[in-house]
């Protein structure tokens, strides 16, 4: 192990003294590169008053290769499946070492305000969303409400 | 200002631009970390991070883009700006540290003179201090000696202007005495010329008077004469004859009348002689009194000077002492030679000391340096004294004791940059040290860090500012860099720690039941641990010099682990994985040994478990101990470099020997020969720390103490070796190393124990050497190193002598033939050759090793042909070790490095290879020898997996028969193989010192040998060849000799 690569030591740094707001993250004890993340459900969405927790892991070449995000809570998102695996492009195919955490995570907050139903992960959620946004949308605030607001 | 800083940063690495290199779409980035990762190798491009547009990469590489200097300049302004210090790594590539061989920043390490990364820069630099403190409590406890000096040097002061004052004094006296001398007699000169002048003077007047007197007569009476002779003057005729008479008296006078000299003889009427007196004189004079300065003489004996200076010269020896060697010392100054000269011939007149500190130290200039880091540099000085100009300083006998603070920075600096040594540093004249509060940089440093804590401090008083200023951002950052990087290390301490107190417990706890093994077990220990390899603590390849050898784990672990320490701490997360497993309950020992052998061995574990838990039954506690202490020690010890070089005592530095040799080495001397030898074998490595401790550990196992004894001991050479380590490598090697003193004593305990079981099992036969024959040397008939060996024509026996670099050929019975080769490479010449073999038509084969070549030699002995050359592609070898040939002619050869078997034909044309690196059937670590049985079987020693191969000719895998360890059927190293007609197959089990015979299908026959010398015994058995008698020939290395059986 080539020791903490300097960069994610100053991500860190930078992201407990000037924290994101609505995005609290949080490298675990035992292993700096693992984050425990709580986003807040952004205003204006169906999400929002919950609190998503969501685990985020620095590969071994980052910043060369994304950082991996999984939602831990159960969220209804026609991007995000039941496993909490987020279809995002700037974590697949569109990441570049310019973007940081926190870049990351504020646009996984701009994904719960936006959700994009033509580019789904989960398929079901997306059709309705689709189909029937209101139902969507109220679906989505009773998941909120039930696991994103318990606990 | 933050904004300036964030322009400056590079988004990839958020760290200030490193040599920023601009992209076509005017991003920059630096060019070392953060380029190299953008590039796309397989497309040649890299894509802009920013804006996502691809580039492709110029032919030389990133280093190609332009340099975007404006970035660059902005960087320098930028910190001079803030005052803060450029990164010193702007400029650096990354590469491996020389010390922790870790990829990181280097930079070049003052202290050792090496590449080192930071980290190690700072155990370095935490050990520069240490000796600088340590050298300056001396210096403390020795400037009294100049300030002793300084008092003598004003007391010669004051003796000197004594001194001089007198000669002086003395000086006028003479002035005076000859002033006088002269003045009385140049008076008396002047008398005498005045009276002679007063005489001759008053005789001239006389004559003058009169000759006026005469004149006038004259004159008057031709006068009187011619105005009255014509006239009528009636003169009578006496009178006129009176007259005549008269006048011819008067022209007879005018005529006759000599005054006396001409005039030019009273020019030097008196004259002045001084009869060279004068000159002499003078020169006298000249000469008069020379002083004598003490140390300007060239003869000291030769006192034809005015000897008043003895005085003189005596007391101004020590002061001479002290102004010469001021000026000695300043840099650079060199004595001319007519100085020089002085200076050399005065020792004798000086005190004893510095004429013998004379002798000592040459005439010719050495380097200052010397003198001034010398502790007992007194002497040292009063040589430079001698060497020096003559002195007329009488002056200064200021400040060498103030100056001499700081020899050591001198010291250190030695050849490097001395970053110190400025110019307008005030240097200590006379040791050429300079004052440290003067130079610059020390000035600078502290002013900085003066600043430093003002600026902390006044943070500390005031809130921080939620973006710390830019000024503080070095310190902070450092914390919580080191931080993250921190826990992963002091976790691996922490489960060391952990492991450390368990074992602590257990010994404890297994005390008593520890204390009879090693009583009952003295004479059992040195006839049996020598039968078997004391069991299956299995070596993990690579640390195998620890594995078999518990009795050696005094001598090898504390070095072997301080150096794993210092040299692989990447090794410290999987150590962590094994902790973490181990700090599971143990149910038994026995599941322990089970777990290290599955971590070590993966497939082949299984196999051995058995009789090692068979072994273990006896006494679990301390196998266990044994067993945790030996996991930990091979997962920490993994490079087998220096540890093993270290331990190898023969000359031959075999990379690939190294390990398994000292298999061999370590049992038999730390079992057979107890302490003694371990001792003398510790000494070979590497520090005479672990000589001492391992010694304790060896000699109370050796006399079978107590443990508790042992313990005790144990601890005792743990503080003293660990506070050693400690100070020398720092806090982690320490604690691993810490251990290691406290498991020698558990290790003889457990070591005891084995050979006891292990014996029971051993189906183990007294074998009868028939022929024995070799020793170590150079002569014919001796052996350096035997390797190969073969069978020849007529039952002769060919050895491959490989460190004598020939192979000889010698009858049936012993006697010599003849032998040829020598070292070299060309054709004939052989590098530490290793396998041989005879062909159907009597021609030789040798694998030459480091040749890395095959050559074949006629029945005689005459180089006939070689191929190969180094290399991994077909028919180039890789340190080609064992080699045979069938039937047909086709040359076998095991190509060790490159893990495989080569055939080719008796002409040397490649024909085919089989083999890779690997573990499973078919593949192959480190194959050594090599062997084909009249079935057209290929028998390989796959030495580095412990197990015999056998293939058909075609190099598909028949079958594969061993397992490491140390019971029957199971090898350690296994090396030479042979078979004979009937397809028995003998195997040379180098590890466990045996020869093992197995059926043809692969099932154990028997077994014997020990480790040893004497008859039966070997110490790295190397060849086995089978004549047609069915005898066994064996190369036993370390024996340098053969045997037959």
């Amino acid at each position: 192990m080539a020791g903490l690569p300097r960069r994610i030591v100053k991500e860190t740094q930078r992201l407990m003294q000037e924290p994101v707001p609505g995005i609290s993250a949080i490298p675990d004890d035992s292993n700096a590169r693992y984050f425990h993340v709580v986003v807040a459900g952004p205003e204006g969405s169906p999400f929002e008053g919950g609190v998503f927790k969501l685990e985020l892991f620095l590969p071994e070449d980052y910043p060369m290769s994304a950082p991996k995000v999984r939602f831990i809570t159960k969220i209804y998102h026609p991007n995000i499946d039941k496993l909490g695996r987020i279809c995002l492009d700037i974590l697949k195919d569109k990441w570049s070492p310019a973007l940081q955490i926190r870049t990351v995570l504020l646009s996984i907050q701009a994904l719960l305000s936006a959700p994009n139903p033509d580019d789904p992960l989960a398929n079901d959620v997306a059709e309705l969303w689709k189909v029937n946004e209101v139902e969507a949308i109220r679906n989505a605030r009773d998941w909120t409400r039930t696991y994103a607001m318990g606990n | 200002m933050e904004q300036f800083d964030q322009l400056l940063t590079c988004c990839i690495c958020l760290d200030r631009f490193r040599t920023p290199k601009l992209l076509p779409c005017q991003h920059s980035y630096c060019m070392e970390p953060c380029m190299e990762g953008l590039v796309d190798y397989v497309k040649r491009q890299v894509k802009c991070p920013e804006c996502r547009a691809e580039h492709r990469i110029p032919y030389d590489g990133i280093q190609q883009f332009p340099t975007n200097y404006t970035l660059q300049k902005f960087l320098e302004l930028h910190s001079e700006i803030t005052g803060e210090l450029p990164d010193l790594n702007a400029d650096a590539v990354m590469s491996r540290c020389n010390v922790c061989s870790e990829k990181a920043y280097v930079s070049n390490c003052a202290h050792c003179d090496k590449k080192v990364c930071d980290e190690c820069k700072n155990a370095h630099c935490d050990v520069l201090k240490r000796e600088i403190c340590r050298i300056n409590n001396q210096i403390k406890r020795g400037w009294h000696r100049l300030e002793d000096c300084l008092e003598q040097v004003e007391r010669n002061q004051t003796l000197l202007t004594q001194n001089a004052n007198s000669v002086l004094l003395e000086v006028d006296e003479i002035q005076r005495r000859l002033a006088n001398a002269i003045k009385e007699r140049t008076d008396h000169l002047k008398n005498n010329v005045e009276k002679y002048l007063t005489s001759e003077m008053k005789t001239l007047k006389d004559l003058k008077v009169n000759l006026e007197l005469e004149l006038t007569n004259i004159q008057s009476n031709s006068d009187l004469m011619e105005k009255h002779l014509e006239d009528d003057t009636k003169w009578d005729d006496n009178e006129l004859m009176d007259c005549k008479e008269i006048f011819l008296k008067m022209m007879d006078f005018i005529r006759n009348f000599d005054a006396g000299a001409g005039s030019e003889e009273f020019s030097r009427r008196i004259r002045l002689t001084t009869h060279d007196c004068v000159s002499d004189l003078s020169k006298k004079i000249l000469e008069l009194g020379d002083l004598k300065l003490h140390e300007t003489k060239i003869a000291p004996p030769e006192d034809d000077f005015s000897t008043r200076s003895t005085g003189l010269s005596r007391s101004k020896s020590d002061h001479r002492l002290v102004a010469d060697f001021r000026r000695r010392e300043e840099a650079g100054e060199r004595s001319p030679p007519s100085r020089r000269r002085f200076g050399d011939t005065r020792y004798s007149r000086d005190e004893n000391k510095s004429r013998t500190n004379f002798g000592r130290y040459n005439l010719a200039d050495d380097d200052e340096d010397d003198g001034s880091r010398n502790r007992n540099s007194g002497g040292r000085f009063r040589s430079r004294f001698l060497r020096n100009d003559d002195d007329d300083d009488f002056g200064t006998t200021s400040t060498s004791s103030t100056r001499r603070t700081e020899t050591n920075e001198e010291d250190k600096a030695g050849k490097r940059n001395r970053v110190l040594d400025t110019e307008d540093a005030s240097r200590g004249p006379l040791s050429g040290c300079i004052r440290l509060a003067d130079s610059s940089r020390i000035i600078q440093r502290l002013k900085e860090m003066e600043m430093a804590k003002i600026r902390a401090k006044r943070i500390k008083d005031n809130p921080p500012p939620p973006p710390p200023p830019v000024q503080v951002r070095p310190k902070p950052p450092s914390q919580p860099l080191a931080t993250p990087a921190q826990p992963q290390e002091d976790e691996i301490d922490k489960i060391k720690r952990e492991n450390k107190e368990k074992e602590k417990k257990e010994a404890k706890s297994t005390a008593t039941a520890v204390v009879d093994p090693p009583v009952a077990a003295p004479e059992p220990l040195v006839t049996f641990a020598t039968t078997t390899q004391p069991p299956p603590i299995v070596a993990p390849q690579r640390p195998s010099v620890i594995a078999p050898v518990i009795p050696a784990l005094p001598t090898v672990a504390p070095t072997s682990s301080i150096l794993n320490e210092y040299t692989r701490p990447n090794y410290p997360i999987e150590d962590s994985t094994t902790a973490g497993r181990r700090s599971k309950p143990r149910e038994s020992s026995s599941s322990l040994v089970d777990r290290y052998l599955a971590q070590s061995r993966g497939p082949t574990a299984s196999g051995s478990q058995s009789p090692s838990i068979a072994a273990d039954s006896q006494y679990p506690s301390g196998r266990s101990r044994y067993a945790a202490l030996r996991d930990r020690q091979s997962r920490l010890a993994r490079s087998k470099s220096s540890a093993l070089v270290g331990l190898e005592i023969s000359d031959e530095s075999d990379a690939d020997d190294d390990r398994d040799n000292d298999q061999s080495h370590l049992t038999p001397f730390t079992s057979k020969f107890g302490g003694e030898l371990a001792r003398s074998r510790s000494s070979h490595m590497l520090k005479g720390g672990s000589a001492s401790a391992s010694s304790q550990g060896a000699s109370n196992g050796a006399t079978a103490a107590a443990p508790p004894n042992s313990q005790t001991k144990g601890d005792d050479t743990l503080s003293s070796w660990a506070k050693y380590l400690k100070s020398k490598y720092g806090k982690k090697s320490a604690k691993a190393s810490s251990s290691e003193p406290l498991s020698h004593s558990m290790d003889r305990g457990a070591a005891a124990m084995h050979p006891l079981t292990l014996s029971s099992q051993a189906n183990q036969q007294r074998q009868d050497t028939l022929l024995t024959f070799g020793g170590r040397g150079g002569q014919t008939g001796m052996f350096t190193w035997p390797r190969g060996i073969a069978v020849g024509p007529g039952n002769s026996i060919v050895v491959a002598d490989s460190s004598n670099h020939r192979v000889q050929v010698f009858k049936e019975n012993g006697t010599y033939s003849f032998s040829f080769g020598s070292y070299g490479n060309g054709e004939g010449e052989f590098d530490c050759l290793a396998g041989v073999a005879v062909n159907r038509i009597g021609q030789y084969i040798i694998a030459d090793r480091y040749n890395h070549r095959i050559q074949i030699f006629d029945p005689s002995g005459t180089f006939l042909r070689a191929f190969g050359s180094q290399g991994s592609s077909d028919g180039k070898f890789s340190y080609p070790w064992g080699i045979t040939t069938d039937a047909l002619g086709f040359i076998y050869v095991c190509d060790k490095e490159n893990h495989r078997v080569q055939v080719f034909q008796s002409d040397g044309t490649f024909v085919g290879k089989f083999g890779s690196l690997g573990t499973q059937p078919g593949q192959f670590e480190h194959p050594h020898y090599i062997a084909v049985s009249s079935t057209n079987r290929v028998i390989v020693s796959d030495s580095n997996n412990h197990r015999i191969q056998i293939f058909d000719i075609s190099g598909k895998i028949m079958t594969t028969f061993g397992t490491e360890g140390t019971s029957v059927g199971q090898f350690k190293f296994p090396r030479g193989v042979a078979v004979d007609d009937q397809g028995f197959i003998y195997v040379a089990d180098s590890g466990n010192n045996r020869i093992q015979i197995f059926n043809p299908d692969g099932t154990f026959v028997r077994l014997f040998g020990r480790w040893g010398s004497g008859e039966a015994e070997f110490k790295g058995l190397e060849g086995i060849a089978v004549n047609q008698n069915g005898n066994i020939l064996v190369a036993d290395r370390e024996n340098h000799r053969v045997q037959l059986f």
